[in-house]
This record gives structure tokens, C-alpha cells and sequence, in this order.
């Protein structure tokens, strides 16, 4: 069971305080949606929690073990990261991408189940990519890129999968695809932490949502809750209403 | 990383890609050692093996040899240096001439020749070209790291050249002689003519040593491609691979300008030419790069060897000549495919 | 009326003819006494480092009232202990105005804008071409000694070329040379070196290898070829040179134990190798006995 835990965390750039004193504690089992409006950290706050961002005071905890202490490869192994944009700098193959997933297990002759090759098809092929695996990632469509990190992330085998924005400004179909898939990778050992902008998306899927406001946790607990119109108002500044529609969520947002 | 070339080139794996780079510069090292203008019959390598001495033995391995493995030092060096950098850089236009690292290598070298270190301690030339070497990168990292955007580069690039630049030339401006000035200009234009083992004994340990530490990122700059944040979740250091880029690239590079002086384009050329049979693979791409770069440099140095009426082609400018129409090219190139 | 006009014209024309012509005339005659009555010139500036050469070896120091800086670099200037009291110029056009000079002289290759604004600023400047022959070397003298009025001590000189001259084609057997300068650079007919070398009864390498005037050549080619001499320009300064460290090389150790020493080698001063006048006649004079020693080991 891996456990990612941020306390008290305070991180602060050019005398402002983008993350306020929050403290989190992630657990498998579930798909965490990062909510809030922009500039309220939320970015930033999944970066500390994998470790690229160093907090002023406080502490992020891996399996309770300070994340600053371990090595960087033991973290790799329990967290993989899905950055926004899928960023990409040289034009090579979908395959070549899945396969730098397995980078954290490079050392490990006994430990990974199967060999690389077989990782490297078994995440395309759950991601449903593998027709293009000798595509060029920069041809690729933005949906179709989104899941090629994601199969990266996949052939890591990492229990717990923090993804930045994965389905902004992607097509619907896409977005409903790589949600879904997220949903699917949640499981007692595995979760999966979200920074999502559409209300909607993050109501549908997440079981637990977090909103963020100014650098503080406003919120934390089940969809239901979380997103109720008081909440939304205060947070987000408009009016909006759940309802449901065929048993799923919905929010009609209406004037500000 | 894999790579997959099944629809670059046919049948040619990596394997196959290390062969044929390492049998062209066993070839052009032939060469480079055979032909000459003095005819060098083949009794004369029983010669040399049974300890005969002669004058063309001598010849042989005084002259030919050492200049033969210089050339293939100096040009692994500026071939894995260009691959490695354009793979921190994230850049293909990145190269340590381009971006000011020979620059700065010279002049480390020119003023450790004219206080006349050189003279009293045989190591001050390669440590003068590598200390130089050393600065620009990290001058580089500071001006562009974070923003590895083509003009940041090529600004900061321009900023380091010019300032190594200028303070050469005020070497030269003030040098006491205009013989000494002379010397100085033309041994900066880099040449491999009538070099020693001892040039090699001096240079070699850093080149060498600089070369390990390049090779221990291949890891690392293929992680890269997706970005330094990811990198760093897939469990490289980036700091330290930084460091050892850096560092590598001022020891090669260093000590290749200090003993041969500023040679440009290699390691623009060879990594852009052979970057599609690595499957674009950054960290792949580090050791065919250093055997291309071994070859262009000693198929230069050959050409150069030809050259006989007037004064002395120099090697640098024979590169320049190839490498600043290539570099050229590319660029428009780059610009059409809008990059 | 006209006639009268005419005649007024044609004498008004006629008068003004001979006030011309008398104007010339005795405009010449001045000129021609300013070139015969004139002592030779007494403030003589030099702003190049061969001219400073032949005017050091000339003119009384007297005479002289500016060198160029680099006559006090005793490697490439043979006076250079007469240049450390002399006056040194840098060639600028507005330090030497203020000199006040009646003559300055400039080589060939002095910047030629400087020369044009000496020129224009009214003082009196002779160039002197490079000398890249006996002949052309032979002339210069000639030329400057008229200028200086120093023919007496030229006269000196030009009996030395006239002499190496008549020796030319006196030699039977001619050992090979070459004078080797830094980054291999070589001299083919058409120097001044190469006449020197023939002049003293050596064959040039650099002909032999079929090289223009200049060429180059490294250290194989030389080891192959061997020459019975080998002419190096010596460094003696203290400033490092890349080139001294080529006689150091490795392979010339090697090759000394092989047939002890593999190459002659005769260490010139650089003054005699860059400028053609006497100083070049005083370098090479050691050559005739090295020659002698040569044959005899052959």
C-alpha cells in the first residue's frame, strides 16, 4: 500500500504564497480530482507531491519516509507523472515514449513482471494505441499524445499515477476515453491523482474531489459534497447547480 | 530506451549502425597513417614491431601515429560533445563552437601560452583550454538553461562568443610582436600539423575522462526528451546530469581545442547527420556520434594533407568551409518545418 | 581700330607668354637648386621596420628622429641598441606631423592611407618596395642612398651584393638548404632567400620540391627529403613560440640516434630572414664555412 502524504506544507515564489499551509494525505483506491480555479495552485501542488517542487516548511511523506530522504529511484517506482501538455522534444516513435516508461526498473532483473517488451505491448494495447506505435509522437493528435504518456505512465507500474490537466482541451471523446481509463487503473494498491478543470469530468469519475482556493484546501471529500452551490459560488464565483441526468452528474452552470 | 529503425533504414540495427561508423574510421585511421608524402613500404611496420628503428618507422609512429589518433580523439570528442549538448539543450542547433565553449577554450589556451606556463608545465595548456571550456558551459546553463528555446540559445551563445572573442583579439592586439600575434591567430584556426605523443600523453586522460562522463547520461538525456520534470519523476537527477554534461563536455572539448586548437561544425554536422538512424533518440545517439565525429575529422585531416602549394590549409578553416553552409541549410530548413 | 585691338592683343599675349615661361624658368631653376643646393635631409623619420633598418645602417643617429616601434624588439631588428635612444613612432599620421620631418620613409606595405595623408599633410615620404631580390635589394640603396646623401656608405654595401653577385655561378657542388619558418612556411625562387641560398653556393629544397614563392612544408617531408641544411629563424625574446617547440619534436630525437644528427640545423636570427637589406648580407655570412663543413663531411 503506497501512501503520499503532504503536511503543512507552505511554498511560496517571489513573496507570494502559492501553497498555503495545506496538508493531504492520498491513498489507493482512489481518483482524486484536483479542482479549482487558476492560480490556486493546484499544479503546484501535485509537483510537490511527486517531489519536483521543494516546500519552504513542511513536508511531503512517501509511505512516511520524508520524499526528499528516499532516492529518486524508489520514488519512481511508486509515483509516475503525467505532465500537461504531454511535452515531447525530439520526434520519436509512440513505442519509444512507452518504452522510457520503464526507465525506473532498468536495474531490476527479477522485480518487473515480464520483460520490457512485454510491458511496453501489454500498455499500448490497454491504452489502445498500439496501431500507432511506430508513429511519431509530434504527429500525433493531442488526445493520441495524452495517451501515449499515459501508456508511459502504464509500463511504469507505478502504484500511484498523478496526471496535471490530462484531458484539457482535448475532444470529447478523448477526454472521456483517458478518464475512463483512469478510472480503470484505480484499484486497492493503485490510485490516481488528477488536476481536472471540467466540473463535470471531475464529478463523473473522481470519488473523492479536493477543490483548492488561494492556496488552501476549501474542500475535500466526496463529489456530493464538494461541489455543492454554496461551494461553488464561494470558490469559483458563479452560480452553478448539480443535478443528475440518466443517474450521472451534472453541473448547470448559470450567470456569475 | 529501444529504438526501432524498421522504417528509417532497413536492416540496419544499432549494431549494425556501430559496425559501419567503427569499420569508416578504422579505414580513414588507415589512411590518415599510411598515406603521406613519404612512401611508406609495409616491411615497415615489421620494422616497428620487431623494434627496428628506421626513418620511416619513426616517421610512422612519431608523426603519423600520434597525429592519426589525435585526429580521431579530438574528433570523438566534438562529436559526442555536439550530441550530448543538443541532448541537454533539447536543441539540434546546439554546438560547443556555436555556443561559445572553443571560443572560450582558445582563449584559456591563449593566455595560459603567452604568461609562458606552457612552457615551464606541459599540463597548463589542456588545463588553460579546459578551465576556459568550463566557464563558457556553465555561463551557457546560467544564461539558457531553464529556456531552452532556440533564440535564448543562440542569444546567449552569441553573448559568450563575443565576449571570448573580444578579449582574444585584445591578446593579439597587444602581443609585443606582430610574429608572436601571427603564430597565435593561425594556430587558432586549428591544425594537427606535425603534432607529438606528447600532445597526446597530455590531452588524452582528459579527453578520455571527459568522454566517460558523457557516456554516463545516455539514460538521462533520453529521459530528457519528455522534459526536465518528468525526467527528474522517472528517477534522473537532473542536477547531476547537468553536472556531468557540463563537466564532460569542458574536459573533452577542452582539451581537444588546447592541443589542436578551435575546430567548429564536427559537432554540428555529425549528430544532425546521424540523428535519423538513431530513431532520434538523444542518449543513442552519443556513441555513433563520437565515431562519426572520430571520421569526419580524420577525412579532413587527410584533405588538408594535400594541400601543398602556399601556406598550410588549416584544418579548422577546411571545416568551417563544410560546416557553415550545413549549418546554413539547416536552419532554413528548420524554418520550413516551422519548428 | 582692330588692327589696333589686335596688336594690343597680340603683344598683351606675347607679354603674358614671357612672364610665363620666365615664371617656369625661374621657378625650375629654384627647384632644380633646392635638389642640388639642399643638404641631405636632416630630420628623417621611419615608419616601417625594414626602412628603419637600412636608415639605422646608413644615416648617422643624428639624422634620425623617429624609428617605428618596432626597431627595439632585438629579434626582428638588428639596431635595436640604437633604437632604445632614438625616438619610436607607431606610424600614425599625426605623430609623425608633429616630428616636423623633411623626410619620412615607408615600406610597401605601411597602411596606404597613412602614406596618403603624410602625403597630403605636404611632408616629403618615399616608399620603398620590399626587396625580393639582390637586384631589387641592390636598387633600394642606390635609390635611398640619393635621398639621404649617403652614397659613400652605400657604396660599401652595394660592392658586398656585387660581390655575392659575381659569386653565383662559381660553386661546383651545392649542398641542399632550406629555410624553414614558423608554421612551415618555405621560400621558392623568386625571394630573396632563395638568391641568398644560391649565392652561397646551396641549392634550395623548396625549388626542388617545385614550390611557387611561397610554400609550405611539415616535418615529414623534411625528415624525407633531408636537406644538408636546415635554416630555422632563432626566437630569442622570451616570449614562448609554437613553432620553436616543432625542433623539440620526438621524432627528431628518435631520428638523431639513428644517424647522429639526422638534420643540420643552423639557427638564424629572425632580422635576417624578414627584410631585404644589409643586415640580411651580415646573417648569412657564416653560411660559406657551414658549406665548406658540409662538403667535407660528405
Amino acid at each position: 500500500m503506497t501512501f503520499l502524504t503532504a503536511r503543512n506544507i507552505l511554498i511560496s515564489k517571489n513573496n507570494n504564497n502559492i501553497i498555503n499551509n495545506i496538508s493531504l494525505k492520498i491513498r489507493p483506491g482512489e481518483l482524486v480530482g484536483l479542482i479549482g480555479p487558476n492560480g490556486a495552485g493546484k499544479t503546484t501542488l501535485l509537483k510537490s507531491l511527486l517531489g519536483i517542487v521543494k516546500p519552504i516548511e513542511g513536508g511531503v511523506y512517501l509511505n512516511n519516509l520524508g520524499i526528499n530522504t528516499l532516492s529518486r529511484n524508489y520514488v519512481s517506482k511508486h509515483l509516475s507523472y503525467l505532465a500537461q501538455g504531454a511535452p515531447c522534444y525530439w520526434p520519436v516513435t509512440v513505442k519509444q515514449i512507452v518504452e522510457l516508461g520503464c526507465l525506473p526498473h532498468t536495474y531490476d532483473t527479477k522485480k518487473r513482471e515480464g520483460s520490457i517488451s512485454n510491458i511496453v505491448a501489454e500498455s499500448m494495447a490497454s491504452t489502445g494505441i498500439s496501431d500507432l506505435q511506430f508513429r511519431k509522437v509530434t504527429s500525433l493528435s493531442g488526445g493520441e499524445r495524452t495517451l501515449t504518456m499515459l501508456a508511459r505512465c502504464l509500463a511504469g507500474q507505478a502504484p500511484l499515477i498523478l496526471a496535471d490537466e490530462p484531458v484539457t482541451g482535448l475532444d470529447p471523446s478523448h477526454q472521456i476515453k483517458i478518464m475512463q481509463l483512469l478510472k480503470n487503473q484505480v484499484s486497492s494498491k493503485t490510485g490516481v491523482v488528477a488536476v481536472l478543470h471540467d466540473l463535470n469530468l471531475a464529478a463523473k469519475y473522481c470519488s473523492r474531489l479536493v477543490l483548492m482556493s488561494e492556496g488552501k484546501i476549501y474542500a475535500d471529500g466526496v463529489p456530493e459534497t464538494v461541489l455543492s452551490t454554496q461551494n461553488i459560488s464561494n470558490v469559483y464565483g458563479i452560480k452553478a447547480k448539480m443535478q443528475y441526468l440518466d443517474g450521472q452528474p451534472i453541473i448547470l452552470s448559470g450567470s456569475i | 530506451m529501444e529504438y526501432n529503425n524498421k522504417h528509417l533504414v532497413p536492416y540496419l540495427s544499432y549494431a549494425g549502425l556501430l559496425f559501419l561508423l567503427a569499420a569508416l574510421v578504422t579505414v580513414l585511421f588507415l589512411m590518415s597513417v599510411l598515406w603521406g608524402t613519404a612512401e611508406i613500404p609495409i616491411i615497415t611496420f615489421l620494422d616497428v614491431l620487431l623494434g627496428n628503428e628506421s626513418p620511416t618507422g619513426i616517421i610512422l609512429l612519431e608523426l603519423r601515429l600520434p597525429r592519426a589518433i589525435l585526429a580521431l580523439a579530438v574528433g570523438a570528442s566534438l562529436g559526442i560533445s555536439g550530441a550530448a549538448l543538443q541532448g541537454l539543450l533539447r536543441n539540434p542547433l546546439a554546438e560547443p563552437g556555436l555556443i561559445g565553449v572553443s571560443g572560450c577554450a582558445a582563449l584559456g589556451s591563449v593566455i595560459v601560452f603567452y604568461t609562458g606556463l606552457s612552457v615551464t608545465y606541459s599540463f597548463a595548456l589542456p588545463l588553460g583550454g579546459m578551465i576556459g571550456a568550463c566557464l563558457s558551459v556553465g555561463l551557457l546553463y546560467c544564461l539558457a538553461g531553464r529556456d531552452p528555446s532556440i533564440l535564448t540559445i543562440i542569444l546567449a551563445g552569441v553573448a559568450i562568443n563575443t565576449v571570448a572573442g573580444a578579449l582574444t583579439i585584445l591578446a593579439l592586439n597587444l602581443a609585443p610582436n606582430p610574429f608572436a600575434a601571427f603564430e597565435v591567430f593561425f594556430w587558432l584556426l586549428g591544425s594537427l600539423t606535425d603534432r607529438s605523443m606528447n600532445h597526446l600523453f597530455v590531452a588524452l586522460p582528459f579527453i578520455v575522462i571527459g568522454t566517460c562522463f558523457l557516456l554516463s547520461t545516455r539514460r538521462g538525456l533520453d529521459a530528457l526528451t519528455l522534459g526536465e520534470d518528468v525526467a527528474f519523476s522517472l528517477g534522473i537527477n537532473i542536477k547531476s546530469l547537468q553536472t556531468r554534461i557540463v563537466l564532460g563536455i569542458a574536459l573533452a572539448v577542452g582539451a581537444s581545442v588546447s592541443v589542436a586548437g578551435v575546430i567548429g561544425f564536427v559537432g554540428l554536422i555529425v549528430p544532425h547527420l546521424l540523428r535519423p538512424f538513431v530513431g532520434y533518440s538523444p542518449g543513442y545517439l552519443l556513441i555513433p556520434c563520437a565515431l562519426g565525429g572520430a571520421a569526419l575529422t580524420l577525412a579532413a585531416d587527410i584533405v588538408v594533407r594535400f594541400a601543398t602549394q602556399g601556406p598550410e590549409l588549416q584544418l579548422g578553416v577546411l571545416t568551417s568551409l563544410i560546416g557553415a553552409p550545413f549549418f546554413l541549410v539547416l536552419v532554413i530548413k528548420m524554418r520550413r518545418e516551422g519548428q | 581700330m582692330e588692327f589696333f585691338l589686335n596688336s594690343f592683343f597680340a603683344t598683351a599675349k606675347l607679354k603674358i607668354a614671357i612672364i610665363f615661361v620666365g615664371l617656369i624658368f625661374i621657378l625650375s631653376i629654384t627647384n632644380l637648386s633646392a635638389q642640388t643646393n639642399s643638404e641631405k635631409p636632416k630630420r628623417i623619420v621611419s615608419i616601417n621596420l625594414c626602412t628603419d633598418q637600412l636608415l639605422m645602417a646608413l644615416v648617422e643617429t643624428e639624422r634620425i628622429i623617429s624609428v617605428s616601434h618596432l626597431a627595439r624588439d632585438s629579434s626582428i631588428s638588428r639596431f635595436s641598441d640604437k633604437a632604445k635612444n632614438l625616438h619610436i613612432n607607431y606610424g600614425m599620421a599625426e605623430e609623425i606631423y608633429l616630428l616636423k620631418p623633411d623626410l619620412v620613409l615607408a615600406g610597401e606595405y605601411s597602411k596606404k592611407y597613412v602614406v596618403a595623408v603624410i602625403r597630403e599633410l605636404g611632408l616629403n615620404i618615399v616608399t620603398v618596395p620590399v626587396a625580393n631580390s639582390l637586384e631589387a635589394m641592390r636598387n633600394n640603396l642606390l635609390k635611398l642612398a640619393a635621398i639621404l646623401g649617403e652614397e659613400a656608405k652605400a657604396k660599401i654595401i652595394i660592392s658586398k651584393v656585387d660581390n655575392l653577385f659575381s659569386l653565383k655561378n662559381t660553386y661546383s657542388k651545392k649542398p641542399v638548404a632550406i629555410v624553414w619558418r614558423t608554421r612551415g612556411l618555405i621560400d621558392g625562387p623568386g625571394t630573396l632567400v632563395h638568391e641568398m641560398l644560391q649565392v652561397h653556393g646551396f641549392r634550395n629544397l623548396a625549388k626542388n620540391l617545385g614550390r611557387g614563392q611561397l610554400g609550405n612544408i611539415n616535418l615529414e617531408q623534411i625528415i624525407m627529403t633531408r636537406p644538408d641544411l636546415v635554416i630555422i629563424p632563432e626566437s630569442k625574446n622570451g616570449y614562448p613560440s609554437l613553432s620553436q617547440l616543432v625542433f623539440k619534436h620526438p621524432a627528431l630525437t628518435s631520428l638523431d640516434r639513428l644517424n647522429k644528427p639526422w638534420l643540420t640545423i643552423m639557427r638564424f636570427p629572425e632580422w635576417g630572414l624578414i627584410c631585404g637589406g644589409p643586415q640580411v648580407l651580415k646573417a648569412y655570412e657564416l653560411l660559406a664555412s657551414i658549406r665548406m663543413n658540409l662538403l667535407a663531411k660528405k
